[in-house]
């Protein structure tokens, strides 16, 4: 819960700072813990926000974070 | 009693009348005008220029319609209504680079460069990013019909005009000398104008030599009224030429690079032509420009003045001070204008003024320009779509 606090806090900042980059590097890092928790419905919302920050961005792993919302039933 | 004034309009010069004041000043006709004149053509709506790389994309506002131009990662410049298909938001207010999709600012539906729909966040739900009833597939950006030539990007809003080559056809073949790859001079070589005026009396007065020896002293100096003719294609486009084009010269009679393979005429030819509905342009030996006309109501209207060149400025710097020389030049000039344009755009809120005469000797491009309009929103009105 702490590290969640954490990157919710450092998401807030990035939001405010309009940095794409690190937006979708937090929304998947949160995504991950709340997936590797069990929360699967929390993990997707967070991956489809991830998801849409490498797309705009164009980063790489937005290919992986498609795979992964694809395998767990959340995108086509 | 409208219709008869129009009538007046395409009637032959020796008793024609000019378009009426409400074509100047009235919301309603503006309106009307911009389907029947700018959508229903192949109007000019920015340049190459404005997006160089890949990615680029910029806004333009075309007669009140948001447009967006992106060019892709091919190169190709394509143009695209700038609203989202979802709740029909304006998705890029200024020019920028897409690093990856466009994302709307709203609900970050994303859409690829080529305007296809990609992501569609919890459309479904929150984190369920599809939905049975939401086809991407039929949600791409709407695409606007467009077309590059000179580096000068066009649109055809109706999608109903004949392709550009032939609705161009006369000019292109008329300047086909002048078909070469064009260089942009660089950032003084475009310069705008905000003026208060209506889009067309820029045309009006781009077309016609008339006022040359008035407004334009210093030209006449070298380039005599007498030494200017006519160009006339009705219903297409408008113009004049001069026989005495002076290049610009350095301190040393250095001269700007011609363009490549003209025919003697050009030596000391130039020809200044309005492609309406809403572009402006200058063929000359050594430099060509373009102006064009970004309508903002009946009373305002942007003027974007871009001048080109038969080589790329970056890779010669000797000619930079000619360069620099030539946009000075030419801004002074059409700055000369401006009072013009601006103050018989004031003389039509004057209800008395009939619309005007026109000189069957001196106004024949300026009457081309008219009957063109005129027909075309005649037409209109008869489809009974006005
Ligand atoms: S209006 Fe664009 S995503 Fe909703
Ligand atoms: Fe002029």
């Amino acid at each position: 819960m702490v590290m969640l606090d954490r990157i919710e806090k450092a998401i807030l900042a990035a939001h405010a700072a309009g940095n794409g980059q690190a937006m979708a590097e937090l929304y998947a890092e949160a995504a991950q813990h709340m997936l590797s928790n069990g929360q699967i419905e929390r993990g997707c919302f967070y991956l489809t926000q991830g998801y849409v920050f490498a797309l705009e961005e164009g980063l790489a792993s937005a290919s992986g974070i498609h795979t992964r919302l694809v395998e767990l039933g959340h995108e086509i | 009693m409208i219709q008869q004034a129009l009538a007046m309009v395409t009637g032959p010069i020796e008793t024609a009348r000019g378009l009426p004041n409400e074509h100047y000043t009235d919301p309603r006709v503006f309106e009307e005008e911009r389907k029947a004149l700018l959508f229903a053509n192949w109007a000019a709506v920015g340049i190459g220029n404005d997006i160089p790389q890949p990615g680029d994309a910029m806004p333009v506002d075309f007669a009140g319609m948001p447009l967006l131009l992106i060019r892709g990662h091919d190169g190709d410049i394509r143009v695209f209504q700038n609203t989202c298909r979802h709740r029909g938001m304006i998705l890029i207010e200024e020019k920028c680079n897409l690093r990856g999709t466009i994302r709307c600012p709203y609900h970050s539906w994303c859409y690829n460069i080529d305007g296809s729909l990609r992501a569609t966040p919890h459309v479904g739900g929150p984190g369920m990013n599809f939905d049975q009833h939401i086809d991407r597939k039929k949600l791409g950006l709407f695409a606007v019909r467009s077309h590059v030539w000179r580096d000068i990007i066009f649109v055809n809003v109706s999608d109903r005009a004949p392709p550009f080559e032939e609705y161009a056809s006369e000019l292109l073949h008329r300047w086909k000398e002048h078909c070469h790859p064009v260089y942009h001079g660089g950032a003084s070589s475009g310069f705008t104008f905000d003026v208060a005026c209506n889009w067309k009396l820029a045309v009006e007065n781009f077309c016609e030599s008339y006022h040359l020896p008035w407004i334009h002293p210093g030209l006449n100096s070298y380039s005599r009224l007498e030494d200017h003719y006519h160009i006339e294609k009705p219903g297409r486009f408008a113009g004049q030429g001069t026989r005495v084009y002076r290049q610009i010269e350095g301190e040393n009679g250095e001269c700007l690079p011609d363009f490549e393979n003209l025919s003697e005429f050009w030596n000391e030819g130039a020809e200044y032509i309005a492609l309406f509905p809403n572009l402006l342009m200058g063929a000359q030996r050594d430099h060509g420009f373009a102006i064009i006309l970004l309508p903002q109501g009946p009373g305002r209207t942007i003027e974007r003045n871009e001048i080109y060149y038969s080589f790329d400025p970056a890779a010669h710097p000797e000619y930079r001070d000619l360069i620099e020389r030539n946009a000075v030049q030419w801004r002074s000039v059409l700055e000369e204008d401006i009072f013009v344009i601006e103050g018989m755009q004031r003389g039509r809120h004057g209800p008395l003024f009939d619309g005007g005469r026109f000189s069957p000797k001196m106004d024949g491009p300026t009457h081309i320009f008219h009957s063109w309009a005129a027909s075309r929103i005649v037409k209109q009105r008869g489809n009974g779509d006005a």
